[in-house]
């Protein structure tokens, strides 16, 4: 997984810099000496969390399609009713906290569902301890695009144990 | 059409602004300074279409991360105090 | 450049514009802290997202559009990032939360 990091890094900086520059002999070691002092950042930041951080297998990149559908009909969907509330004449909320299970295996995947949810307007996510989110929802219609489940299904379909 | 999307930009700025100002809470003042600048990522992308120069997406990106790394700075010292201690209770 | 694609620019240009609007106006209409933050929202994604699609229809497949994508990503990470910083820290910093029921008083909804 650290391998991966550091191709990623490589990747982005080749995307961003590298095609046009190739041909002097500066330019690419100061990429190499920023793509290593990023991983060793990397690195040490593995260190500060107390061990290696779990990511997605790597077959998770196959499912990353229908994952990035999922999510885009679930924001327009949250943000068009974001959206009516906010021009509606007079605002009616009723404001509530819910405890939601995250009932992905790993933390990656929780972190990921909280963002989902926060990044979902109407709902944004308090507190994640214990596989539990503590989730603050503008109104019932808000809250119930995170208590159905379907949002939660999405992440577990992407992290590779739906069922 | 450009022009149309970047008065609108300018407009919600201006909104982001007077929130900032009149804020209540130091909360509201950071969201709105961190909307401010996510705005501003997206003036300078279409910005950058306007005058035919692309290449300021550079600048975008780079305001994208400064913008991240400044919010979460700023929210850091209004809750601790100061940037370097990580093991101190925080000021009330 | 096709004149389909212009009008679709166009298009997505102004609904981005629309929902960035929509959300600096939700920032004062919404009465308070917690509430503002979903209007915030609505700009990160909504007017983020569809503008940088219009920009990306002119890009087409170049650097451009790669670029595009990543200051979306970037965006579409931080701005959750940021925004569940901000309420927990707000939270914890005993900002009078108004909601309508305790979590701790609903058992359905624990479960």
């Amino acid at each position: 997984m650290r391998l991966g990091v550091l191709l990623l890094l490589a990747a982005v900086w080749l995307a961003l810099s590298g095609p046009y520059t190739l041909d002097g002999w500066l330019i690419p070691v100061f990429g190499l000496v920023s793509v290593a002092f990023v991983w060793r950042l990397y690195l040490a930041l593995e260190r500060a969390a107390g061990g290696g951080f779990e990511f997605f297998r790597a077959s998770a990149w196959l499912r990353l399609p229908r994952f990035l559908v999922a999510f885009a009909v679930k924001v327009a969907a949250a943000n068009l009713h974001v959206t009516k509330l906010i021009l509606s004449p007079k605002i009616e909320l009723h404001p509530r906290l819910r405890r939601v299970p995250a009932s992905q295996k790993i933390s990656f995947g929780q972190v990921l569902y909280a963002n989902f949810i926060t990044l979902t307007p109407g709902t944004i996510t308090l507190d994640l301890r214990d596989d539990e989110l503590l989730v603050y929802a503008l109104d019932a219609e808000s809250e119930a695009d995170v208590m159905d489940g379907s949002m939660d299904r999405d992440v577990l379909r992407i992290e590779g144990s739906a069922d | 059409m450009y022009l149309a999307g970047m008065a609108a930009i300018v407009v919600t700025m201006f909104l982001a602004l007077a929130r900032a100002a009149i804020g209540p809470t130091v909360f509201d003042r950071i969201l709105a300074v961190n909307m401010f600048g996510t705005k501003t990522v997206l003036l300078i992308a279409v910005a950058g279409f306007l005058t035919g120069r692309p290449e300021w997406l550079d600048l975008a990106i780079v305001y994208t991360l400064v913008n991240f790394t400044g919010t979460l700075a700023v929210l850091r010292f209004a809750r601790f105090g100061n940037l370097a201690r990580d093991d101190r209770k925080p000021d009330r | 450049m096709s004149g389909a694609l212009d009008i679709a620019t166009a298009v997505l240009l102004v609904a981005g514009g629309f929902f960035c609007i929509v959300g600096g106006v939700g920032l004062h209409r919404f009465s308070e802290f917690y509430q503002r933050t979903h209007a915030a929202s609505v700009t990160d994604t909504a007017g983020a997202g569809l503008m940088l699609l219009g920009l990306m229809l002119q890009g087409g497949l170049s650097m451009v559009t790669l670029k595009l994508l990543l200051v979306l990503a970037f965006l579409l990470f931080s701005s959750p990032a940021i925004a569940h910083a901000l309420v927990k820290a707000a939270h914890g910093h005993g900002l009078e939360l108004e909601i309508e029921d305790e979590p701790g008083r609903d058992g359905d909804a624990a479960g």
